[in-house]
């Protein structure tokens, strides 16, 4: 580039590169190209590993908190002339209405699903008189109402 | 940072934090208490729950107790030694089968404690059962005692399975069938259950009995 005179270095310089980007790269200068070329490859390890770390982190949160089901079946059932009958036990907070059960041929039923575990519980009939389970053993109890107990094998 | 207490500043500062501090347990109450039980109740649950918490056991049948108290319609009195009474027999099913029990087994054992076993019959169990679960052995024992099986047979029946590597199945087969046997002469099967300290002089438990 010939110097001009009358014009200052730095604006000599800026026309300088201007020019050189208008005729665009020389061939054979890859540089820009493998620039980008190692921008990508080091933007997809990036992604490889945040995806990795991803997937070791999930799978060591599943191993911590993942417990096998031991839950079982248990179903109680009654017989009594009753106009509605709930059970109420240690699995559902002492709730008189958590767990209705329901008539069927005579016999009141219900099924719940529990994990291994001694369980106190009765049946409240018509929402007034605590019932005992005569299918369970019975079980003492502070409050003076009959009171059955269930035990959930492992 | 320094807090001149002299300053109306300063006062202002310890003021807020006594109030945190006196609001922290509210805080913490479980919300199943404070719907279901007077406030008064609540609070003296909540304590000996946390009494429990600090000594590393289970409180949610704590929780429960209080729970089936009030479903009973029991007064805050009844509730409160009942809990009182759980919480016990908890520490020493703790003391006996160690840090590494687990809730389940803590209430089979509390349940057996109550219906008369002696502590030291965990502890029996625990090393005859090393790697196995205790809830239903300790839970066979509790329903034998409490129907009234005499205590010498019901532990001496629960032992042996123990030591032969029985089954949970093979527990409650047992179980129902002591059960259900007609109790012998002398041995009543209206046992009531066993008062929380037993009486001074008061006959020795099954444990006793090797």
């Amino acid at each position: 580039m010939p110097d001009t005179p009358g014009q200052p270095a730095s604006d000599q310089l800026l026309e300088g590169v201007i020019e050189a980007l208008r005729d665009g790269v020389p061939p054979g200068n890859r540089g820009p190209e493998r620039a980008l070329a190692t921008l990508a490859a080091a933007r997809r390890r990036g992604v490889q590993v945040l995806a990795a770390a991803a997937v070791l982190i999930l799978a060591l949160g599943v191993a911590t908190l993942w417990r096998p089901d031991r839950s079982r079946s248990v179903r109680f059932s009654l017989n009594a002339s009753a106009s509605r009958v709930t059970l109420v036990g240690d699995f559902n907070d002492w709730n008189r209405a958590a767990d209705p059960l329901r008539r069927h041929d005579g016999e009141w039923s219900v099924t719940l699903r529990l994990p291994p575990g001694r369980y106190r519980y009765a049946f409240l009939v018509d929402g007034r008189r605590w019932m005992a389970d005569q299918r369970s053993p019975a079980t003492e109890d502070e409050f003076d109402t009959p009171t059955s107990v269930i035990t959930v094998a492992n | 940072m320094r807090i001149d207490l002299r300053a109306p500043i300063g006062r202002l500062w310890w003021a807020g934090l006594l109030s945190l501090g006196s609001a922290l347990p509210l805080v913490a109450q479980d919300p199943r208490l404070a719907a279901r039980l007077p406030s008064g109740t609540a609070i003296e649950v909540q304590r000996l729950i946390d009494l429990a918490e600090r000594d590393n056991l289970p409180t949610d049948p704590l929780v429960q107790k209080a729970l089936e108290g009030e479903s009973k319609g029991a007064d805050s009195a009844r509730i409160i030694h009942a809990i009182e009474g759980l919480l016990g027999r908890l520490r020493a099913a703790r003391s006996e089968l160690g840090p590494e029990a687990t809730e389940a087994e803590l209430v089979a054992a509390a349940a057996a404690l109550r219906a008369g076993a002696l502590p030291t019959a965990l502890d029996t169990l625990r090393s005859l059962r090393r790697d196995k679960p205790l809830v239903v052995p300790l839970s066979v024992l509790a329903d034998l005692l409490t129907v009234g099986v005499p205590a010498e047979e019901a532990w001496r029946s629960v032992r042996e399975m123990a030591s032969t590597g029985a089954t949970d199945a093979q527990f409650l087969a047992l179980r129902d069938r002591l059960a259900s046997a007609p109790p012998k002469a002398g041995a009543s099967n209206l046992r009531p259950p066993a008062p929380e300290r037993p009486p001074a002089g008061s006959p020795p438990g099954p444990a006793e009995r090797p």
